[in-house]
This record gives structure tokens, C-alpha cells and sequence, in this order.
């Protein structure tokens, strides 16, 4: 392939100069911090792997966050991409008052996960709150969703799933820039509906699906903020919202151990590269570029 | 069909209600008095206030105008930053082939994995020894840089789906990739940019962990910021002008979407651009 | 880039990294120092009016003032203490002051003390050992706190139960929960289970005369303790003295605990929290003293609910002592501040205040002044390592309540953790 190394990197200068003058220097010291013992308050100093070592062989907190990490991310983003896929579909086809459905549609991604939120969601989900009044309409009797360790986990999926808005505005984007005569054209062969879509939309759409995918994923790896707002800071009850970062916060801010935080966050980062990698490796199968047939 | 047309309807409307209903308990708690928040659990006030606006507004020691001018300003320019910087950037991704490309990439994929907690104290010893500390230029500068990695991925598939062809065609007019970047790639990606704007907007404007971090003085504090000063888990809270205020800061988001879905919407016909 | 350039690359980032972090930052101006603390909208009006007070009185200086809430405190003072850019005069609390005096983050007042720029003479000798480290007082008490149980003297009144609030003790609390939860509706019970509370547990360890940590932050409790503690409110959960374990985990805030939303008619709080306590509902909420068994030491301390220190980083140490003892003395700054950080330390403004105090208030000076005597001397400073145990503590008992685990193997794993933790910590 030719190469256009002159342009590319003037296209590529903003991002260069940003990331060496900016980025690339903390992502190395919170490296380096991870290999040694750090209060914040004095120096750091060097203790090699043992950090590492202690998490996987001793730290059975390490575990159970990864638990919860891992549930969250293989229940919330498969329901909530899902959703997001299957309203903009709807929506893409043309609804009286599109506008105004999209907008509300959207309305929840824009609280993100203010202090409101926070109130708002344990208001919803108490004992006495909506979910369960509504619950009782159909003759069950709603657990307390917050305070059960059982059931505290479903509250932030629901909370994430509540928030589609985002990834159905990608999805709404990419089905616009398919070109409309393509459908016209499939029509006047007499193609279904269906068929439009499994052999127009979802190809079309594959680098926008590919993308939700893999953000959706890494974004769930990283929850934090709904999480916090809604565990009230220590992931209880009894741990079952100890989400991975919240744990990294707990150990780097509240019990001073910086080290150990940046350690857990390494740790963290190679778990979602991989997950990444595997997306971009097998993309290759059901993802095509329009502009690389 | 007009049967379901009207299902199609009624089911849009349910599903906005469960979906708009928090929101809405928000909004009527905004205008009920303190103490029957909690306990009114019905969306029509029982008993009906404005007082929370005005007293929310002007809670702390400063009026939230100022917190809404900061966050303007620092929303605005963030959007204009990362629009201009990541554009670039996607674009040498999505089109150009160069040494290194596939090393740069997962680079700037890396950035987008990393949590963000444990980078924060040593970006900030360096915004420190940058003075930037107490200023807007932490949460400005990076977008100008292209240090949101978010952007550049989105658009970097969004340029993807752009066919090629295009770009043959117009090299073989004898254009500069210069050229097909500003003339061909970027008018029809409105619907890219537009989404860019809208979440780059959103995010920048709730952000709230990056000014907590960064700004000191509370005349320089943006409106989410603001905000956590109402709730307090050991003391009093304000519930009813912390949501009062919240709802106000949905606002200008939202407005921001109305104007800017419109480019995500008028996608370019793509007919007459083959063959 | 060659792959030598980029090893070499590597090297030089590592080393610039580790420089940055050890650097000090550039100096401040003169005559200008940086208030932080942790409040609430009420708080930082008085605080702010403070300091406006305090520039008013003194024109060849300026104090600035930054706050935030409780949660978002400690984060940002994380970032700033690594950055060595700490404000001049920080707002601290007992639970860490230990721990950041021993860190080196904040500096000792006593060269202040001894010159009387900081004046604290007529301080209780309490007010003093709270701010003490390995000797040296590191933290000025702003504001005097003990525990207390506020009981909901309506509804107490409604069933005509009655008690000696500084005097009745254990079998008593038992009882009367008891009553108050089988005379009332489904859904309403004698008192908040205090289980996973740290708080009363050191009390119940206190008046047994053990204690949590000894001064060298050895645990001074035992396994059996723990085990006795957790039975006692198991039962309590179970036998209708407390309210289940779900409403304990339900309420996080203050606005959702047991006497606000009127569910229970004993909690657990600082004294003073009894103002925003009593706003929040329209019973009368009173004053008792946590339950002691005569003969036993009360175990109750009078604790220094916050202090201002003065950071590592301050550029000008005499003009932060002398807003300090502005702070605490001088008639400007306490007729603002007032009680709402607590009791003042020093017995001229409490006398100062006096006239002006509401019911609440009154009370609170009141309750201090009336457990005077019941009162054992401060625990120690906690150790490093206090705040991960504290934590533990919460979640092993939140197994229990929940039945997850039982009382007996969780006692254990929590005392080994805690000993595990301590002796990671030194």
C-alpha cells in the first residue's frame, strides 16, 4: 500500500503533541507507582512486584470485584445495546413526532450520573419506591432492591440499561448514512423487509455496531460514577457492589494506598485490552468497511 | 394499519413514560416543599412551591449564573476542540496508511482503557508544575489535543463507512489527501460531527471530577460541581433545590441536542455519487 | 523513531516521572493563604462570612477560602497533599489527623502555642489530647462532639414509656425498644441496629475497660468481643428491639435513618447533629447517653469533632496561626460559626454564646455539659490502617445481619483481617 507518511502525521501532529506533552507521562508514572508503596503523603518507594503478587495469591476482595465487574459487564451491555439497536431501528423507519420520541428517548442519558441521579434511582428502587408499587400490581412482592445484597446489582444494570440513549444516538447516526436508494433499489427487487435488514442495514451498519460494542464494553469495565452514587461510596451491602474501580478508589484514595490502586488499575487495563483485542481480531469476520470492498 | 400505526403509538408512549418517569419525579419534587419529598411519592404536588428555584439558585455564595457561565464556557470550547482535533486524527487513522499505524493506534486505544483514578494524581503533579492549576486549561487544552480518545475512535468508523471510491476518484482529479479530508470527508460526515458535539458537550458540561480536581476557587466552579454541595450524607440536605437546580442544568444540554440532532438526522443522500 | 530512540525514551519518562513526583511546587505569594474544608451550604456561609470578617479586620492580608462536601474532601486533598499544594489551613479530622501528622502532611502547632499566637489556655484537657500526636498537638479543636442516642420523646410520649436518659443502661434499652416495636404499627421499631457501628463498639469495649487500639495500635480487643458484640445485636434484629438488617442497610443518609423517617424511636448521632436531626420531623428529639450498666465505666468520650490544621505547604506560618486563633476566639468569628461545627474548645466563647443559643442548641451544651464526669479519657489517636478496619468491620457485620455468615467464623475472619491489616500498615 502506499505510503503517505508526510500527511499522515501533520493530520496526526495534535494528537502526538498532546500525547507526549500530556498523556504519556502520568500512564508511565502510574505505572511506576504501581511497583511501589505510595500514601500520597510521602515519597513513594520501590517494592517490585510484590503488589501483583499479593492481589492475585491473597486478596480475595481483588476476586469479588472482578465477580461483580464481570457480571455487570455480561448482563448490562448485551440488554442495553440490544435496546439501543432496536429503538433506533424503529425509530430510523419513521414515527409522527420522531423527534420529540428520540428526545425522550435520550432524556435519561443526560442526567449521566449526577448527585440527582443517585437520590433519584435509590427513590425509585426503594422498599416503597416505584419498581415495587408496580411490582405489586402483578401480585409480586418486590424485594428491597437496595439493601438485599441479592438484588443491589440489578439496580446499577437497570441504571445503565435506563441510559441507551447514548449508544442509540450512534446507532441512529450510522443508520443515516445509509444511502437511502439502496433500499429503493432492494425494494424494487422485491426484497422483505427483512431481508433489507439482514443484508443492507446490518452490514452498513457494522463499523457503528463494532464501535458500541467495544466502548460499551470498555465503559462497563470502568463504571464508576453510577456505582458510587448509588452504593453510597463502599460498594455494600456485604460487597455486592464492589465494582472494580470502586475497590481501586477505596484502596488508592480512602485507605492511602496509592500503589496498590495504581497496581489494581494495570491490572485492569490488560484484562479490557484483551477483551479488545478479541473484538478487533474477530471484527474482521462480520465487520466490512464500505470503503474496503 | 391504522390499527398499528396506533399500537406502534401507544406502546412509544408507555415506554416513554417508565422511561421519563424518574425525571418526572425529579421535576415535581423540585416544586414540593422540603419535608414531603420523601414522603409524597406521587408526581402531582400535594402541596406546590416555587421556592426551591429561587432559593437553589442563589444557595451558595454564589449565584448559580456564574456556575452556568463556566460551564459554557468550558463546554463550548471543549466541543470545538475535540471536533477540530479529533477529526484530524480519525481521519489519518481511517484513510492514510503510515509507519507505526497500527502502534499509534493501540496507543491511543490504550488511553481510552485505562482508569481514570489512578492517572489522576500524577496528571495532576504535572498540570501543577504546568501552573494550570485553579484554570480551565486542564479541562481545555487535552480536547484541543485530541486526548479524547473517545472521539477519534467514533469517528475514525464513521470515515470508515465512507466508500472509498470516493476518495479514488477525486485522487485521480488530482487531489491532495489535503484536499479530500476538507472537501469530501468532512461535509459528509454531519451526522459523525453531530454526534461528536452533542456527547462532547453533554460529557463536558456534567463533568463534574475534573473541575473538583482542578479548580479551587468556588467563582470558577462549574454547575455539577455546584451541585454536590446540596447533598450531604451526614447532614442536612437540600433535595428539593438540589433537584431544582438540576433540572435547570439539563437545560441547556438539552437544547443543545435539539439543535445539534438535526445534523445526525438530514444525512447526505449518497445517490449520484457513484458511478 | 528507531527502536533505540524509543528505549532510551522509555528510560528518560521513567526517570522524569519519578522527579516529577518528588518536586516541590513554586511559592506561594505572601500574605495570602488558602482555607480548605469540608461542609455543607449552612457551614460555608458561616465559614465564608468568617473569612470575610477576618480580611475586614486585617487589610494587609487576604484568606481565601475553598470547600467542598464531605465525599469529594478527602479526594481532592489526596491529589493536592501528592502535589504538594495543600492550602495553608485545612479543616482535619480525628479519624485521619493521626495518620496525616504522622505522614508528615501537617505541621505541629506547638512552637504557636508555646508563643501565643494560637491561643488555647482555657481548653479542656480533652480538647488538647485530641489534637496531640506522639506528643506534639497537631490540630486545634473547632468544635466539641460526644455520642449520643436521640430518642423520640413524642412518640416515647405517646406510649408513656419513660427512662433516665444520662442514667439508664442496657436491660432498659432492651425493654423499651421492645415495647415501642410491639405497641406500634408494622413497620415501626424501638431503635437502628448498630451492628457494624465502630462507634459503639468502641463504647461497649470502653466500658469493659478494654478499647479498640492501645497507643501503640495494637488491637486491644479480642475475638470472644466481637463475637459477644455481634450476638448482642443479632438478637437484637431478631427479637424485635432493632429494625431488620434491610432497613439498616437502606438508610445511608440522615435523611433516611430511623428517628427522620419515623421509624424508630432510638439512633445513633454526634451531638451536633441534633439540629439538622430535628428538623428533619416534627417530633421532639431528645438527648440520652448510650446505655451503661451501673458499676461499669460509662465509656463515653468527649470527642473533637473537627480541627483546623495548619498543611505541610503553607508559605507563611505566622499569618495561618493567627487566623487560626481568630478562628477559635475572637467574638467575630464565633458569633458567626456559632455551634454549628460543634461546641466551641474554649470556655470564653462558650459563655459568649450562651444568650443566643435555640432549643437544640441548648440542649447540646446541655448534654455536654451533663455527661461531664461519665466521661472516660479520649481513645487514642487511631493507627494506620484504622479506616480499612473500620470498613472491614461494617462489611463482616453486614454478612452476619444478613445470615450470610455466622456470627462465630465471621468474628474470626474479621479479627484476622484486622490484624493483617495493622500489621501491613506498621
Amino acid at each position: 500500500m502506499k505510503k503517505e507518511n508526510f500527511a499522515a502525521y501533520i493530520f496526526l501532529l495534535p494528537w502526538l503533541v498532546g500525547f507526549f506533552l500530556l498523556t504519556i507521562q502520568p500512564i508511565v508514572s502510574s505505572f511506576y507507582l504501581s511497583l511501589t508503596e505510595y500514601d500520597t503523603v510521602s515519597d513513594p518507594y520501590f517494592i517490585g512486584f510484590e503488589h501483583y503478587e499479593y492481589m492475585f495469591v491473597d486478596d480475595y476482595r481483588f476476586w469479588e470485584a472482578l465477580k461483580v465487574t464481570f457480571f455487570y459487564v455480561a448482563v448490562g451491555v448485551p440488554f442495553k445495546l440490544g435496546f439501543a439497536l432496536a429503538i433506533a431501528l424503529w425509530l430510523n423507519q419513521g414515527v409522527q413526532g420522531l423527534s420529540l420520541y428520540r428526545a425522550v428517548f435520550y432524556l435519561p442519558s443526560l442526567l449521566g450520573s449526577s448527585v440527582a441521579v443517585g437520590i433519584l434511582w435509590r427513590q425509585v428502587f426503594h422498599t416503597d419506591g416505584l419498581v415495587n408499587y408496580l411490582l405489586a400490581f402483578l401480585g409480586i412482592s418486590g424485594p428491597s432492591w437496595l439493601s438485599d445484597p441479592d438484588t443491589s446489582i440489578y439496580t446499577v444494570i437497570l441504571l445503565t440499561i435506563w441510559q441507551f440513549g447514548s449508544p442509540m444516538l450512534i446507532f441512529l447516526a450510522g443508520l443515516r448514512q445509509i444511502p437511502h436508494d439502496l433500499y429503493e433499489a432492494s425494494s424494487i427487487d422485491g426484497a422483505s423487509k427483512f431481508r433489507q435488514f439482514w443484508k443492507i442495514t446490518l452490514p452498513l451498519l457494522a463499523p457503528v455496531i463494532f464501535f458500541n460494542l467495544v466502548l460499551q464494553t470498555i465503559d462497563a469495565f470502568k463504571t464508576f460514577n453510577n456505582v458510587f452514587i448509588i452504593s453510597g461510596g463502599n460498594g455494600s451491602p456485604v460487597d455486592s457492589l464492589l465494582f472494580y474501580t470502586l475497590y481501586l478508589y477505596q484502596q488508592g484514595f480512602e485507605f492511602f494506598r496509592m500503589g496498590y490502586a495504581s497496581a489494581l488499575a494495570w491490572v485492569l487495563l490488560i484484562i479490557i485490552s484483551i477483551f479488545t483485542a478479541i473484538y478487533f481480531y474477530t471484527s474482521k469476520y462480520w465487520v466490512y468497511y464500505e470503503s474496503e470492498k | 394499519m391504522k390499527q398499528n400505526r396506533l399500537l406502534k403509538h401507544l406502546f412509544l408512549a408507555l415506554a416513554s413514560l417508565i422511561m421519563l418517569y424518574p425525571l418526572l419525579w425529579m421535576l415535581s419534587s423540585s416544586f414540593k416543599p422540603e419535608s414531603i419529598i420523601f414522603n409524597d411519592l406521587s408526581l402531582w404536588p400535594s402541596q406546590f412551591t416555587f421556592e426551591n428555584y429561587p432559593n437553589g439558585w442563589q444557595a451558595l455564595r454564589i449565584d448559580f449564573s456564574i456556575f452556568y457561565k463556566n460551564s459554557f464556557i468550558v463546554a463550548v470550547f471543549s466541543v470545538i476542540g475535540n471536533l477540530i482535533a479529533c477529526a484530524f486524527t480519525a481521519y489519518a487513522f481511517a484513510r492514510l496508511e503510515f509507519n507505526f499505524k497500527r502502534f499509534w493506534f493501540a496507543l491511543m486505544m490504550m488511553t481510552l482503557m485505562l482508569p481514570y483514578h489512578v492517572v489522576l494524581i500524577p496528571q495532576y503533579i504535572l498540570f501543577l508544575k504546568l501552573g494550570w492549576v485553579n484554570t480551565y486549561y486542564p479541562l481545555i487544552v487535552p480536547k484541543f489535543l485530541a486526548q479524547e480518545a473517545f472521539f477519534i475512535f467514533l469517528m475514525v468508523q464513521f470515515f470508515k463507512q465512507l466508500p472509498r471510491e470516493l476518495d479514488e476518484s477525486a485522487m485521480m482529479d488530482g487531489c491532495s489527501v489535503f484536499r479530500i479530508f476538507f472537501k469530501i470527508i468532512v461535509p459528509l460526515s454531519t451526522p459523525a460531527f453531530g454526534t461528536a458535539a452533542i456527547f462532547s458537550f453533554y460529557w463536558t458540561w456534567e463533568d463534574f471530577f475534573g473541575p473538583l480536581i482542578y479548580l479551587n476557587d468556588i467563582e470558577k466552579y462549574t454547575v455539577p460541581l455546584a451541585l454536590r454541595a446540596f447533598v450531604s450524607a451526614e447532614d442536612l440536605s437540600f433535595y428539593g433545590e438540589s433537584f431544582a437546580m438540576s433540572i435547570l442544568s439539563l437545560i441547556p444540554v438539552f437544547i443543545f441536542f435539539i439543535i445539534f440532532q438535526r445534523f445526525i438526522i438530514h444525512g447526505i443522500a449518497m445517490s449520484g455519487i457513484k458511478g | 523513531m528507531s527502536n533505540l530512540t524509543r528505549r532510551n525514551f522509555g528510560k528518560l519518562a521513567l526517570a522524569t516521572s519519578v522527579l516529577a513526583l518528588t518536586g516541590a511546587n513554586s511559592a506561594k505569594a505572601a500574605g495570602r493563604i488558602r482555607h480548605f474544608w469540608w461542609g455543607n451550604k449552612e457551614r460555608d456561609k458561616r465559614t465564608y462570612a468568617t473569612i470575610d470578617a477576618f480580611n475586614a479586620a486585617f487589610s494587609d492580608s487576604t484568606v481565601v477560602g475553598e470547600t467542598l462536601g464531605w465525599r469529594d474532601y478527602w479526594p481532592k486533598m489526596a491529589t493536592q497533599v501528592a502535589g504538594k499544594n495543600m492550602a495553608d489551613v485545612i479543616q482535619m479530622d480525628y479519624r485521619y489527623i493521626a495518620e496525616y501528622a504522622r505522614r508528615g502532611a501537617i505541621k505541629s502547632l506547638n512552637p504557636h502555642l508555646d508563643s501565643g499566637a494560637i491561643d488555647m489556655s482555657d481548653f479542656a484537657q480533652f480538647s488538647f489530647d485530641g489534637g496531640t500526636v506522639d506528643g506534639q498537638v497537631y490540630g486545634v479543636n473547632i468544635g466539641t462532639n460526644s455520642q449520643f442516642v436521640p430518642y423520640d420523646k413524642t412518640l416515647l410520649d405517646q406510649l408513656g414509656l419513660t427512662f433516665d436518659p444520662y442514667k439508664w443502661n442496657w436491660d432498659d434499652f432492651v425493654k423499651i425498644s421492645r415495647e415501642v416495636t410491639k405497641n406500634t404499627p408494622d413497620g415501626i421499631y424501638g431503635s437502628v441496629n448498630n451492628g457494624g457501628q465502630e462507634v459503639w463498639l468502641d463504647i461497649w469495649l470502653r466500658q469493659k475497660n478494654k478499647a479498640l487500639y492501645h497507643e501503640n495500635g495494637d488491637l486491644a480487643f479480642d475475638q470472644k468481643d466481637i463475637e459477644e458484640y455481634w450476638s448482642f445485636w443479632v438478637e437484637c434484629q431478631e427479637t424485635g428491639v432493632s429494625w431488620p438488617a434491610t432497613e439498616e442497610a437502606a438508610s445511608t443518609s440522615m435523611a433516611k435513618s430511623g428517628i427522620p423517617t419515623k421509624k424508630t424511636a432510638f439512633d445513633s448521632y454526634w451531638t451536633n447533629q441534633i439540629v439538622a436531626i430535628q428538623k428533619l420531623t416534627d417530633h421532639q428529639i431528645e438527648m440520652a447517653t448510650i446505655p451503661h450498666n451501673p458499676g461499669d465505666s460509662p465509656g463515653m468520650y468527649y470527642k473533637c469533632g473537627q480541627f483546623i490544621s495548619m498543611s505541610r505547604d503553607t508559605q507563611d506560618e505566622s499569618l495561618s496561626a493567627k487566623y487560626m486563633n481568630f478562628f477559635i476566639r475572637d467574638p467575630r468569628a464565633v458569633g458567626i460559626l456559632k455551634l454549628e461545627r460543634g461546641v466551641p474548645g474554649t470556655k470564653e466563647m462558650r459563655d459568649f454564646l450562651k444568650p443566643g443559643y435555640s432549643r437544640e442548641e441548648a440542649i447540646m451544651v446541655e448534654y455536654l455539659e451533663g455527661i461531664e464526669g461519665r466521661t472516660k479519657k479520649l481513645p487514642p489517636v487511631p493507627p494506620k490502617g484504622a479506616g480499612e478496619i473500620d470498613r472491614a468491620f461494617e462489611r463482616y457485620w453486614e454478612g452476619v445481619a444478613f445470615g450470610k455468615t455466622k456470627i462465630a467464623s465471621a468474628a474470626k475472619s474479621f479479627y484476622r483481617e484486622a490484624e493483617r491489616i495493622r500489621r501491613k500498615q506498621g
